[in-house]
Formats: C-alpha cells, structure tokens, sequence
C-alpha cells in the first residue's frame, strides 16, 4: 500500500471506531512496531540518501497525523463516556430540599420584631418590664391615681391589693425614669398586659404593646409626629401616611390617636376603613408633665412624648386576620402562613 | 353616648352640614363619631284613614279601603293586625316602601289585591323598648291630630331623627350634656350656639329642710312643687328622649331625664306626701338595706351616699331612687333633688352593688358644679308646663362648694414649644377663645385663661396646648425628629442572648404565643423549677385564666394537643417567655416535639427523640459559649408522674437545678388528651444562663501535622455510659487523643446484659507526625483500662 492510501485507511478507521476497544485495535494496527507504516520506516534503509530524506519526512508527517487523529479520538471518546455516565447519574430536582428552611411564626414575633429593629435603628434600646406589677407603677405614678375614670377603662387583674398585671407597658416608663436619674431617656418597652376582657373576635384578655418613650430637653409634638411617621412607613411602607387625632390618656397632655392610611383605598374611603380613609394603630402624646413630677423631672427642665402601639392590631393591619385569637391558638396551619422575615 | 341630630339643631345651625360631616369634623377635634345611624329607615310611608274594614271568612285578616288622600287616592289592603278597624287612622307603607324586614311589594292575598301595608311602630324600625304593648301585637294606632295623606308622618311622629353614636374620652364628662355637644361643635366649626334660655322662678317661701352630713355631698339643693298631675309625657320630650336611647315612663320622670340629657346634670323626682318627714338629709354612715325603683334590694354600706328622711333611705344617691319615695302615677306634689355627688364615691357604691344608671354615669365622671340653680329652673319651667302646679317654692340649698374661678397662667411661648408650632398669640387666644376660655392679663407673650365651668378636665398649659392644636388641627405643628443627647441605643447582652437563640429555634421549631394565665389544675403541672405557689387572681374572668402560670410546659402540651386534634402531625415547637413567680422575673425557654422531624419532607424523616431534645440544649450551651464542663445533665431523681423516669434528665449547673428535658410519662398523655404520639418537653431557664459569665475566644493555632484514627468495638455492661467509656479511653490515653465519639450502639436478645458500643478515636501530635508505634502503644493502653473496667474488644 502506498503511503497515502495507508494513511487514510487509518484516519478512516480512527473516525469510524466506537469504543477504545476498536482504538486499541486501530493503535495495534497501524501504530505499532509491526504496523505497515512502521514497516515501511524499516524499508528506508535500502533508499538513497536523497529519497530516504524525502520519504521519511512523509512517513514521520502521516504517522504524526495518525496519532494526533488518534489522540483526539481518545479524548473524544473518554469524554462522550463521562458525559454517558453523569447523564444516567441524573436525579429529580424536584423532590424536596433538606429541612434547615425557615419555619413559620407567630406574627406577633414578627410584628414586634420588625418594630424593634425600626426603632433600636433611630437609636432606642429595649427595656424589659414585668408582667406582674405593682398599682403604683401600673397607676399611680403614670397620673391614675385610685378612683381616676381611667381605671374603668382598663378593668385590672389583682392578685392582691398591690400587685396586679400591668394593663398596658406604661409602668416602663416609670422604670426606665427611675433608672435614668433625671436624665435623658430613650426606650422602647415589648411586653404582654392583661385586661379583664372577655376573648371574642377582637378582645383578649392578654395582647402585646410597644411602649415608647423619649425624655429631653424641648421635645415637641412634631418630634412625636416624625417619629411616627418615620417608623409607619418603615412598616407599612413608604406610601402611607399618618394622621394624628386629639385623644386622652392620663399619662399624656396634648394626647392624640394616631391612625394610618388604609392601604386599600389610600385614604379616600372604603369598606376596610369604614369610610373614614384611616385605620387607627396607636395612641401616644406629650408626656403630662404631672408624669415628668411624679418621676423626679422638672418639667420645666424636660418634656418628652410617649406612645403605645398594639402589636395583635398591627399584626391584623399588617397581613389581615380576622380573628384576636388566632394569635393565641398557634395552629400550625396558621403559622405556616408567616415564614417571611 | 347617643346624641339627637334634631335636638342639636335646636341650639346650633348645622344646616349647611350633613350629619356624616359633623361627625367627621367631631372625630377629627377628639370627639370620636362611631355611628351615625337614622333612627328610622323607613321611606314611602303616608297616614291612611281605615274606611272599612271587614274580616276575610275563616282568616284573622281584614281586608281594608283606606283613605290615603287626595294624592294616593283609596286603597285596599289586607292588615292581619287584631285591632285594625273602621275609623282608625294609621301608617301605611306604600308599595316601593323601604321598611327594616323589606321592601313592600303589590301582594296578592287569599285572592284579593293588597296594595301596601299597616305599620306598627316595631316594624318602622324603633326599638322594642320604646314601643308599648299595641305596637307590640297589632299595628300603631295615631292619634286624630294626623292629617289623612300626610306623607311626613316619621317627622311627626318624631322618627326623623340621626342620631350620633359618641365614643367619649375619659376627660371629657362635659359632654354627656347635649347643649355642651352643641357648645363643642360650635367650637370646632366656629359657630356660636344658642343660649339655653332659663326663665328664673324664684318661688315662695318653704319649710322644706335640705343638709347634707357628708363630705362627698357638698352641694344639695330642692324646690317643692305642689299640684301636678302625672301622665304621658308631650312627643317634644318622648322623642328626644327616644332618640338619646332613653324610655320615657311619665312627664315627670321624663321631664328629669330630659332636664338630665341637656344639662349633664342628674335631677331626682320624688314624692312629697311619701317622705316620712318634711327634710332631706344625705348621710353617709348608715347601714341598711334598700328596695331601689327597680324592685331590686340593694344592701347600703358604711360609705355609701344616701339622701335620707327621718333617717330613712329615700335615694342610693346619685345612682337610684327608692321604690317608696318616688313618683307614681298617684302623685301630686314633687320635691326636685338637684345635687352633687362625690364621683369616687358614686363610682365605689356602683362598681358594687353592679348598678350603673345615666346619673350614676354622670357623676362617675365628674359634673359641672357651677350650673344647679339653672337646672333646677330649667325642671321647674317644664314641670310648670306640661304637668300644671298650683304652687312652686323657693330653691332651698346647701353649699359648701368653692365658687372659685379655674384661672391658668399660660405663656404662648411656652404652648408652641409643646406644640411644634409658631402662632402668634392673638392666634392662640382667639382659638381659647372659642372653647369659651376668659383670656385676660396679657403681657407680651403670657396670659391668663380662665377655663368655662363646664370644662373640669382643664388644669395646666399642656390643656391649653391641646385645645388649640385639636381646634385648628395638626397641619402647622413642625414635623421632625428629636435631637437628642449622647445616648445611644442598642440590644443589652442578655437581649442579644434571646435573639441569637430564637434564630437557632427558628430553624426548625415553630415559635408559639400562649396565655400567661392558666387554670388551677395547669398551675400545678411541671412545677420542677418553681416550687412556689403560684400567682391567683382575685378577680379572674373565668376559672381557666385564674392563676400566673410557674411553668411553660402545660401551655405547650396544651397547644401540641390542638394540633394533634387539627390534623396537624410532626412538628416542634418553642416559646420563650417571663415566668413571675415569687416577686422574681426569669427568662424561660419551654420547648415540645411529637411525631417525626422531617429532615426531607416525608423522603427523609426521623422521629423525634430525647436526643432531639439535647441537640436543642447542647446548641444553645455552644451559642451561649457555655463549654460541657460547666453544666452537668443527670438522671431522672424528681420522681412524679410527668416524665419517663429511665428517659429524661434534669440541666444543673453545678447545685442549681435549671432546666429539665425528657419523654413524657405515659399517664400524661390523657391529661392532655394526646392519643397515640409521644412527646418530648424541655423547659430550662434561660436567666440563669445569661447571668454566666463566660470567657472570650481566642485563636489557637491550627496543627500542620496529620491526624491518625482508629475505630474500637468493644462489649460492655448495658448500663455503663457512652460517657464513662469516652472519658475512660481520654484518660487513659493521654495527650494524644484529640476526640473521642461513639459511632455506633447495637444491643440483641443474643447479648443478654452486655451490648457492644463502636468508638472512633482521633489521635495527633501538636509537634510532630505521629509514629505508627506512638499510635499503637497509645492504643494498646487504652484497651489495657477498658479491660479493667471490663470492657472487652470485640
């Protein structure tokens, strides 16, 4: 066989093998000491010089082709082959993920929460009251004294004449002035409180407040109203907007109710709002300087404003539940609902 | 508060306004509006003349000719009421008539044509404890005043009304009084009322003795009345008090609580000729029983106010009158009581004997004490008016009352500093000014007010501040952030604790909210860390929130049991929560897992173990830098019959008990009513772990040598713990040994008491690669102490 020929035979082989048996094959054939080609190297010992020269270049230049022919055959195969073997090493993507995925939570944790990070954000700190109180804490020193119509308004759990549950997380202001010696305070006070409500679709005998509280100097009813609007748009977001209404707690003076626009219908006025374009969320004020005297301020000296928000009414603003005791059941199925952070 | 849009509309003009807009405008100056409702709903009604009217044969219906004028023309109808009849007139709904059960349609009925209906006073839409017994079987009967074909006949009837619903602030008693609604809204739109015209009787000469022996009765005034006949109030005064949510019983009752509605002030009737003497005396240190006017008995207290004569009761003053001394349809001759009560008092005898009337209401709240004389006149007009009198006294009083001004020095710099505001002081005046404040002495930016009687919440410049922003609204106050002193805020360590634990918990747990108040039977459950009675209520709404709660546990079996009754299986849960026991206040963690933990939904699961359980602990322990060392669990030694006692632990730190963790008994199980799943429960203190203190962590270096392992099976006693045996092989291997941890435990019935334990152990030198001989001379020693301990390798 000539040269050429020989050479294509072998490419053609090489391009028709299947699998490295037949390469191995194809190798022994024409690659190895006995191979034609290899005989043919042999053979050039009986040519001249001139010819050797001429006719061993072509042989060397069709064996180099047919190993690099070969070389990348291999390769070729090797790789089809691992490419055979990770496709029938496929699985089902779809079947589900190992459990570390977040669960869900109550939303009153989330409500108060994302309250908490708002305001440690505008640089308060938490501070932690008790659940059981005394009435002087509870009452006296935020302006209810004994008989005050505002204790009506807040049907107390006793345990005794002096102990009770706090009806609301007032009494940390008192606390939080007490542990701030006259100084400036500025705290935010979670925590549970009790009234003597019977549980139906929007009492309950125990909810959560957020009590703030800010103590300084010239501290004005526009403070309070930044403040608030600030932390109802980090909240509900940036579009809504609050409005305050003249209210009354003893604790305070001026008092307002402060309410959000309804996200529904943007404050013109629908059925989730009853018409009035707002829903309230909290109450808050001035703090009555008679609180400033009772807790060591001179209120000539100090003002600072107050407020108290309702984390099961924020929770039902917020993602829309339509039943107080829902956040006391803890069904699953319910907590399910709320995996977001 | 129930508050009458016409009777409003007769002291301040409100006809450029619908009520929706007055009750905004009221809302929006703190006077909050819940409702605003019609009294009736009814439209398309007419008064029809019953021209005849005979019985349709084996029926109780009449079938009628009505005259309902020139308009409507004579129309039948069929009317089942048993007292229609020829010559009545009455209301009669029109076909198209919106009435509270229904639109009235043309009928056919029992074959005859029924264009409309009769109407009773119920079905216009009044309430039933205004309607009488008429009203209440047939349809209303109207009086022959009526006009045939008056289409107004709601308007005349006194139905037309709207009426507010007011939702009133503790501060504001000033407006249980509907001339001083009128008063507010003037104020907030800026209109002006119309006086409350009093024409002053002064009234002859009496004997009629008044005093008062308490304290909390500094004023008592009355006037005799003699001559008057009781009956049926005029519909002026029925319909006003209708329209206020009040039940008109006679004129002079009525004429009290009308008198009551306008003023804010309580009035009390009663029967001269029934006082056993010619005096009223309020007392308030008698012990007695009373009979009150609505027949009930009420015992009477030391304390207590009551208005006497000749040492009797005649009055729980200020909440109710006697069943004896008031009026009745047999009297003649009236004392009016017009005084002022002490509200704490009133508020005290009411709160107790559980009765709350409109005028114990009143004075529970704080009356106008500047206004009796007025009142008493105002009665006095009416009386003269609607029930005649042959003779009408002189006003005989006590007083010990201080007529005194409340003046308040106020400074407008100082109300826009409260304020964020900057208005001038003519501003600020003017608008004090429309509340009825005096504003006298103005000096540069400082004033005084002097507050209107009826206004008793008023007692500061913050008052001031907030009867001007309310007035002009929130629009100029200055919106912006406090400024504020070098304080900064952040979480304290023992908050950064919590946090960092509940995003552990978070993981895998669901965080549940539970009830702090629990009930007896509860507060005795899984008390291990709280010895102490626990908390009771002296005033619990029921029996199942009566006590503080000493433990978390109850409150999570209870939730794990609703859920297992819910469907749903598989789950754990956490809370963390304060547990006030003992005048002490400590953080608790209580954690519960049933069923499987479902490491990849139902492919990959595990049931949920005790080790569970102390993977939760031990986690907490290593985020709370807390090293094994420091905090010991021990078996089950408190004994009860809540948790298995071969399957749980107490926590310890050192003495101190802190925390448990186990299986819960199986005799538990009903209690709870948990069926067929096992629970796991964990409460531990986690007070007692934030107060630990702990060491910082330092970098040690990372060895660059190779580590040797080599894996043990050895045989033991079932008993001897994973732990002795690790503990064991450290020892007795020395410095060399870098860990120690089990791989595998395998026990069956061929190994009798013995079960075989699998170790794999890591072995390392700090300094050097360890030689094989190193390795196993380290080896050979420790299975040497094991044999001692006879543990064998397999």
């Amino acid at each position: 066989m000539d040269l050429e020929e020989l050479k294509k035979k072998a490419l053609d082989a090489i391009k028709e093998a299947k699998d490295e048996l037949d390469l191995t094959n194809i190798r022994n054939r024409f690659l190895s000491k006995k191979s034609e080609i290899n005989q043919k190297l042999g053979g050039l010992k009986d040519l001249n010089e001139a010819e050797r020269k001429t006719y061993g270049q072509a042989i060397n230049e069709a064996r180099g082709a047919i190993t690099n022919a070969f070389n990348k055959k291999f390769q070729d195969l090797k790789a089809y082959n691992l490419n055979l073997k990770l496709k029938r090493e496929k699985i089902d993507i779809t079947l589900p993920g190992a459990s570390h995925h977040l669960l869900g939570t109550n939303p009153i944790y989330l409500v108060e929460n994302e309250i908490i990070h708002i305001f440690l954000g505008m640089g308060y700190s938490v501070y932690e009251g008790s659940d059981v109180e005394t009435d002087h804490f509870n009452f006296e020193l935020m302006n209810i004294p004994q008989d005050h119509p505002a204790r009506e308004m807040q049907d107390t759990f006793y345990i005794n004449n002096s102990l009770l549950l706090r009806t609301h997380t007032s009494p940390a202001q008192a606390h939080a002035m007490a542990e701030a010696h006259g100084g400036p305070v500025r705290i935010i006070c979670p925590g549970k409180c009790f009234r003597r409500d019977d549980d139906d679709l929007i009492h309950s005998h125990q909810f959560k407040q957020i009590e703030g509280l800010l103590i300084d100097k010239k501290i004005n009813l526009g403070n309070l109203e930044k403040t608030l609007e600030t932390f109802v748009k980090k909240l509900f977001g940036e579009k809504r907007e609050i409005r305050m209404r003249s209210s009354y707690f003893p604790f305070t003076e001026p008092s307002v109710e402060v309410d959000v626009s309804c996200d529904k219908c943007g404050g013109k006025g629908c059925p989730v709002c009853k018409g009035s374009g707002y829903l309230e969320i909290l109450g808050a004020g001035i703090v009555n300087p008679r609180v400033l005297e009772l807790n060591g301020y001179d209120p000539n000296e100090y003002s600072g404003f107050a407020f108290g928000i309702g984390l099961e009414r924020v929770a039902i603003l917020k993602y829309g539940v339509d039943d107080i005791r829902r956040f006391y059941t803890n069904d699953i199925r319910f907590l399910n609902e709320f995996k977001r952070r | 508060m129930l508050v009458s849009y016409n009777w409003l509309n007769e002291y301040i003009d409100l006809s450029d306004l619908t009520p929706t807009e007055v009750a905004k405008r009221l809302t929006a100056g703190g006077v909050e509006v819940e409702t605003v409702t019609k009294l009736s709903k009814a439209t398309n009604l007419v008064v029809g003349y019953v021209k005849e009217c005979d019985l349709v044969k084996d029926t109780h219906l009449s079938l009628c000719q009505i005259d309902l004028g020139p308009k409507h023309g004579v129309k039948q109808i069929i009317c089942g009421a048993p007292n229609v009849r020829k010559g009545l007139k009455v209301i009669v709904a029109l076909p198209g008539a919106s009435l509270p059960g229904g639109e009235i349609k043309v009928a056919k009925i029992h074959g005859y044509d029924s264009n409309g209906m009769c109407c009773s006073l119920l079905e216009l839409g009044v309430d039933v404890k205004y309607v009488d017994q008429i009203d209440l079987t047939g349809i209303h009967e109207l009086s022959d005043e009526f006009k045939v074909g008056d289409e107004d006949v709601l308007k005349h009837l006194g139905l037309d009304d709207t009426i507010l619903n007011l939702k009133l602030l503790a501060n504001r008693p000033d407006l249980l009084s509907l001339y001083n609604v009128a008063k507010e809204l003037a104020t907030l739109l800026n209109k002006k009322v119309k006086p409350l015209k009093v024409n002053t009787i002064k009234g002859d000469k009496t004997d009629f003795v008044v005093k008062s022996e308490s304290d909390k009765c500094p004023q008592f005034s009355a006037r005799v009345i003699k001559g008057i006949t009781v009956k049926d109030s005029p519909i002026e005064i029925r319909k006003h008090l209708i329209a206020m949510g009040v039940r008109p019983i006679n004129n002079i009752v009525d004429i009290g609580n009308y008198v009551m509605l306008l003023t804010g002030q309580p009035l009390h009737m009663y029967d001269l000729d029934k006082l056993p003497k010619n005096e009223l005396i309020v007392k308030d240190d008698i012990e007695t029983s009373f009979k009150a006017l609505d027949d009930n008995t009420y015992p009477i207290r030391k304390g207590d106010l009551v208005v006497t004569s000749d040492n009797h009761p005649m009055c729980l003053a200020g909440i109710m009158g006697g069943s004896e001394s008031s009026d009745s349809t047999t009297t003649k001759n009236i004392v009016i009581e017009v005084a002022n009560f002490n509200g704490a008092t009133i508020r005290r005898t009411s709160t107790y004997l559980n009765l709350i009337s409109e005028s114990s209401i009143r004075y529970t709240h704080g009356i106008n004490d500047q206004q009796y004389v007025d009142v008493i006149n105002l009665a006095t007009n009416l009386v003269k008016q609607y029930c005649g009198a042959s003779s009408i006294s002189e006003i005989v009083t006590y007083d010990k009352l201080k007529h005194q001004p409340n003046k308040i020095k106020a400074d407008a710099k100082k109300i826009n500093e409260i304020l964020g505001t900057n208005y001038p002081i003519s501003k600020i005046t003017n608008t004090l000014k429309r509340a009825y404040f005096k504003i006298s002495d103005i000096k540069g930016s400082k004033f005084t007010a002097t507050a209107p009687v009826h206004r008793i919440d008023i007692d500061g410049v913050n008052d001031l501040a907030e009867e001007v922003v309310r007035i002009l609204g929130y629009q100029d106050v200055k919106s912006e952030l406090p400024t504020i002193a070098n304080i900064v805020g952040a979480l304290n360590d023992k908050q950064h604790k919590e946090r960092t634990i509940k995003h552990l918990l978070d993981a895998t747990l669901y965080q549940v909210l539970t009830y702090v108040l629990v009930n007896e039977k509860r507060s005795k459950e899984f008390t291990y860390l709280n010895q102490a009675t626990p908390y009771k209520l002296i005033n619990p709404m029921t029996d199942d929130h009566a006590y503080v709660r000493p433990s978390l546990v109850p409150s999570l079996l209870d939730v794990v049991s609703y859920n297992l009754a819910h469907q749903n299986k598989d789950f754990g849960i956490y809370e963390i929560s304060d547990i006030n026991v003992n005048e002490k206040k400590e953080s608790y963690l209580a954690i519960a897992l049933t069923g499987d933990e479902k490491l990849q939904g139902e492919l990959h699961k595990a049931s949920y173990s005790f080790y569970s359980l102390k993977g939760y602990l031990e986690s907490i322990m290593a985020l709370l830098g807390i090293s094994k060392n420091r905090y010991q669990l021990r078996e089950w030694n408190l004994g009860g019959e809540e948790l298995h006692p071969g399957r749980s632990a107490t926590i310890n730190l050192g003495r101190e008990l802190i925390g448990y963790l186990g299986e819960l008994h199986p005799s538990v199980y009903q209690t709870y009513g948990i069926k067929n799943n096992k629970v796991y429960v964990l409460e531990l203190n986690l007070s007692a772990l934030y107060n630990l203190a702990t060491g910082a962590e330092k970098f040690k270096t990372i060895s660059r040598f190779p580590v040797v392992t080599r894996d043990l099976a050895l045989m033991m006693n079932e008993d001897v713990k994973s732990d002795q045996v690790i503990n064991l092989i450290k020892r007795s291997g020395g410095s060399l040994i870098k860990s120690v941890e089990v791989f595998d435990v395998y026990k069956d019935e061929t190994m009798a008491n013995q079960k075989s334990v699998a170790v794999k152990i890591v072995l390392a030198k700090d300094d050097a690669t360890l030689k094989d001989e190193e390795t196993n001379a380290t080896i050979e020693k420790i299975k040497a102490a094991l044999l001692k301990e006879n543990i064998t390798i397999r």
